[in-house]
């Protein structure tokens, strides 16, 4: 598919995180949860681009790691696509991959507001539990 | 290449200012030789000789003008980035400027052909050797005022008066025109040669670093502020090394604190304190400088002829205070905003900078009296000083000057260019047919007229006044 | 030649100050380069070093395989230049100072020069002299533009103007990017254009350039230190990857450069400390570098 590459990409420019960084993590999400399944075509670096207003050489970057670390696959006169088999075994340790810094962020802010892991454990509990019961 | 020609050719058709002031002087050179020939089957010799300077005073003050305007755009194009970055710039600017200049003196020297032979008794080769000269002389002159607008139009201004002495003699007196010393003239077209070569030269390689980069007139003011301020500091530096000579402390830089409660006049002063510290400096030099004045004088006596003519004394006495004063406050133009944020009540700024012009103002006339008009008659004829037609007539000019700056502080708060064009181009004739006459006035004649340009001038003040109240300051 | 500038060892100073000293950088054909400096810093006179607009005291710069001080025509109809503020002729409209400057050029685009008119609303009728700081400046680019250059130099181009036009402008930059090989160097302060544009940064430091390279690797090797520990103190912390350090109670903090997982772990063991990597934005970088 390619239209709206902002469907599949949300960067922030101005972050620690350099964008074609940002850009593989993004890729390696959706690849994990589904939301790119294999086979699909990417959008161009081109329209990625024009459309996230960088530079198509970071996009570009990003593609070519991908393609190395064996997630992507280029496919002549058509662009990019979800290699198959890429969202198979090792799935679990990607996802979790994923997770990490966000529940580092929960450690550091609970350690600043002096909340001890019992205490965040038991909130992160109750939150759940809510969030399940609305769904 | 023929594609650019065109188009520098068009930034000069749609220079308005340059158009008019072109289109001016043709129609001035046109009917001034209608008038000359009118005249001549017409009317007395004498009143054809008048007429004959009439005329070329006026031209030479357009034409200077015109070659001012000539010489700040060819510096225009070339201090600026695009000399240097843009393909093939240089060369077709150059040359597009001398071809104009060329045009301008085809023109002049068919206007002097063109004139009733009883006018001119010189022969067309030797007029277009004085059209040459005259006219690579302002191109020199604004080469030099690259240093800075007061320095041009002081040099100007002196090449006017000079010429303006007896306006066709005068130009024997540079040793220019006669034709028995072909020599003298083949020195003359030489240099100006050289001169343009030079100038040819340094245009091709002006870069930003030369001296004469930023002493460009660009507009807006704060524009002009800026680069002045690089002219500024070189006479900064020869401040300091006179006070190093004369022993002083460098002038503390705190300025003192505003007179709230004092006269207008002290309030006034305020204004210009910055400058109150160089023109000091100015009156010494002046001061040192007026012995060696006397002195020549007295050895060159026939400089005497110089003074006593109307139009010299017009634009001794009248005009230069004026342009004088014009001079000292044009910078002043880039921080009118600033000024205008300053904690005093804009009728009270508005009352106190004009104070400030106006007491310039006669400070300079009074200087420019004594030096020039009662200087020289104590040395050479004293007993004019005491004849009260004298003094009379003194006292006309100094109304008149003030007739003048009134008028013209009126004009520039108009914001529309043609009508500022149109008085400017009235006054000067005005000025030009007034001389005319005032050779001839009675005593009770000078002191009305001087009472009666004292009274125009205070009505233009008042306007003025009120405009510049309402004026947005840009 | 695969630089579109090389600068070696390059001095000039004005009257007593110095401003850049022996200053050498290089910049690849091809890349989007950004000059980040304070400002005072040298980037204007750097500029107009490279472009032969003023000359330098020593040292060589080599601009498209050629001196700047005398630029053949061939370089000059490869280079565009935005000024910072430059206002040509104010009585011409904006349609004849383009046809004025097109007409040096060999080749212009013309079909170029009237969409970006359009998009940055300049109408072809509107005087220079009445025209804001902000249009005035768009006028410079499309005059930089209009003739396809492969070097563009950009001097604080965004520098009066509003977020939306300095969007349109990035994204102007970024089209030309994609269109046609071609190098862009700017000088700006604004980091967040940066990020989004270039590939390569360069920073502006005492007359020197302390630091250039690619942006993402810059961003990847300066990172931030929370070292939570007692009884740290400051000489422990010294090394030349360190640009700065600060030592509080039970807490220290540094910013490294040339960061690696290693480096944290040495520290965790060394001091029996919790170590917290921060990863830092330009803007932060920049900071940092000209503490």
């Amino acid at each position: 598919m390619t239209d709206k590459a902002r469907a599949y990409f949300q960067i922030a420019a101005s972050s620690g995180v350099p964008i074609y960084r940002q850009l593989i993590d993004q890729v390696k999400t959706h690849v994990a949860t589904g939301a790119l399944k294999p086979g699909e075509f990417l959008p161009s670096v081109r329209q990625v681009a024009a459309e996230l207003e960088v530079n198509p050489m970071t996009v570009s970057k990003a593609y070519s790691l991908l393609e190395k670390e064996g997630v992507l696959e280029f496919a002549r006169g058509q662009g990019m696509k979800i290699r198959e088999g890429s969202a198979s075994g090792d799935d679990l340790t990607k996802r979790e991959d994923q997770m990490v810094p966000l529940l580092k962020e929960v450690v550091v802010k609970a350690s600043q507001l002096s909340l001890g892991p019992e205490k965040v454990t038991r909130m992160l509990g109750n939150i759940w539990k809510r969030e399940a019961d609305h769904e | 290449m023929k594609n650019v020609f065109r188009h520098v050719f068009l930034l000069y058709a749609r220079y308005k200012t340059f158009m008019i002031l072109a289109g001016l002087l043709v129609l001035g050179a046109v009917g001034s030789s209608l008038l000359l020939r009118f005249v001549y089957h017409r009317f007395s010799a004498a009143l054809l000789i008048e007429a004959r300077e009439e005329a070329t005073v006026f031209l030479f003050i357009f034409g200077v003008w015109f070659m001012m305007l000539l010489g700040i755009f060819l510096k225009r194009q070339f201090a600026s980035y695009r000399a240097h970055l843009l393909p093939g710039y240089r060369k077709p600017h150059i040359h597009a400027a001398f071809i104009v200049f060329l045009v301008s003196v085809a023109a002049v020297v068919a206007w002097l052909a063109s004139l009733p032979e009883a006018v001119i008794a010189l022969p067309l080769d030797v007029v277009l050797l004085i059209a040459l000269q005259g006219i690579v002389f302002s191109l020199f002159a604004l080469y030099l005022g690259y240093l800075s607008i007061e320095v041009f139009l002081l040099l100007i201004y002196l090449a006017i008066t000079l010429l303006s002495m007896t306006t066709w003699d005068a130009f024997g007196l540079l040793g220019v025109g006669s034709r028995d010393d072909f020599s003298r003239q083949l020195v003359f077209v030489c240099l100006a040669l050289v001169f343009l070569l030079y100038l040819r030269r340094r245009l091709l390689t002006l870069r930003e670093e030369h001296f004469e980069y930023p002493y460009l007139l660009s507009w807006p003011p704060k524009e002009l502020a800026r680069n002045q301020a690089r002219v500024y500091d070189l006479f900064q530096r020869w401040d300091g090394l006179m006070e190093k000579a004369l022993g002083r402390k460098p002038q503390a830089t705190a300025y003192p604190t505003y007179p709230k409660e004092r006269a207008l006049l002290c309030r006034s002063r305020h204004w210009d304190c910055f400058e109150q510290g160089p023109m000091r400096r100015l009156l010494v030099l002046l001061a040192i400088a007026t012995p060696l004045y006397v002195w020549y004088l007295k050895v060159h006596p026939e400089l005497y002829g110089f003074f006593t003519g109307v139009q010299s004394n017009f634009l001794i006495l009248s005009v230069a205070p004026i342009m004088s004063v014009l001079c000292f406050n044009y910078k002043k133009m880039g921080y009118w905003q600033r000024d205008m944020m300053k904690p005093v009540r804009r009728k009270n700024i508005l009352k106190e900078r004009g104070v400030a012009l106006l007491t310039l103002l006669a400070a300079f006339w009074a200087f420019f009296t004594f030096t020039f008009a009662v200087l020289p008659n104590m040395i050479i004829d004293p007993v004019l000083l005491r004849t009260p037609l004298f003094w009379a007539y003194l006292f006309l000019t100094g109304c008149y000057a003030f007739a003048i700056f009134s008028w013209i502080i009126f004009l520039v708060c108009l914001s529309v260019t043609k009508v500022i064009v149109a008085n400017f181009i009235g006054l000067a004739l005005l000025s030009l047919f007034q001389t005319l006459g005032v050779p001839s006035f009675s005593l009770e004649m000078l002191f009305v007229t001087g009472v009666f340009s004292l009274a125009a001038g205070a009505v233009f003040l008042k306007t003025a006044l009120k405009r510049w109240y309402e004026k947005e300051i840009e | 030649m695969n630089n579109a500038i090389v600068i070696q060892d390059l001095c000039k100073g004005f009257r007593d100050k110095s401003v850049l000293k022996d200053l050498s950088l290089v910049i690849p054909q091809g890349s989007v380069f950004g000059l980040l400096g304070r400002n005072g810093a040298g980037k204007t006179t750097l500029i107009k070093c490279v472009l032969g607009l003023i000359k330098p005291q020593s040292g060589k710069v080599e601009v498209l395989g050629d001196d700047p001080w005398d630029f053949l025509e061939e370089t000059k109809e490869r280079i565009g230049y935005v000024p910072q503020t430059d206002r040509p002729y104010p009585w011409l409209t904006v349609r004849q100072i383009i046809d004025y400057t097109a007409s040096f050029y060999r080749h212009w685009n013309h079909g170029l020069t009237d969409r970006l008119m359009r998009e940055w609303e300049l109408a072809s009728s509107d005087k220079i002299g009445l025209l804001s700081e902000g249009q005035a400046q768009k006028l410079n680019i499309i005059l930089a533009l209009g003739h396809e250059p492969g070097l563009l130099v950009f001097d604080e181009p965004v520098a009066s103007l509003d977020p939306t036009s300095r969007r349109q402008f990035l994204k102007t930059v970024l089209e030309i990017v994609s269109d046609r090989p071609c190098t862009i160097f700017f000088s700006t302060h604004i980091t967040s254009d940066l990020e989004r544009v270039a590939d390569r940064v360069a920073v502006l430091k005492d007359g020197r350039v302390p630091f250039a390279g690619e942006l993402d690797v810059l961003k990847e090797e300066i990172k931030r230190l929370r070292i939570r520990a007692s009884g740290v103190r400051l000489e422990d912390f010294k090394g030349e990857g360190i640009l700065h350090r600060e030592v509080f109670a039970h807490e220290a903090i540094l910013a490294v450069r040339g960061f690696t997982p290693e480096i944290k772990q040495a520290i965790e063991q060394k001091f029996k400390a919790q170590v917290d990597v921060e990863d830092l934005n330009l803007e932060e970088i920049f900071l940092e570098l000209n503490r």
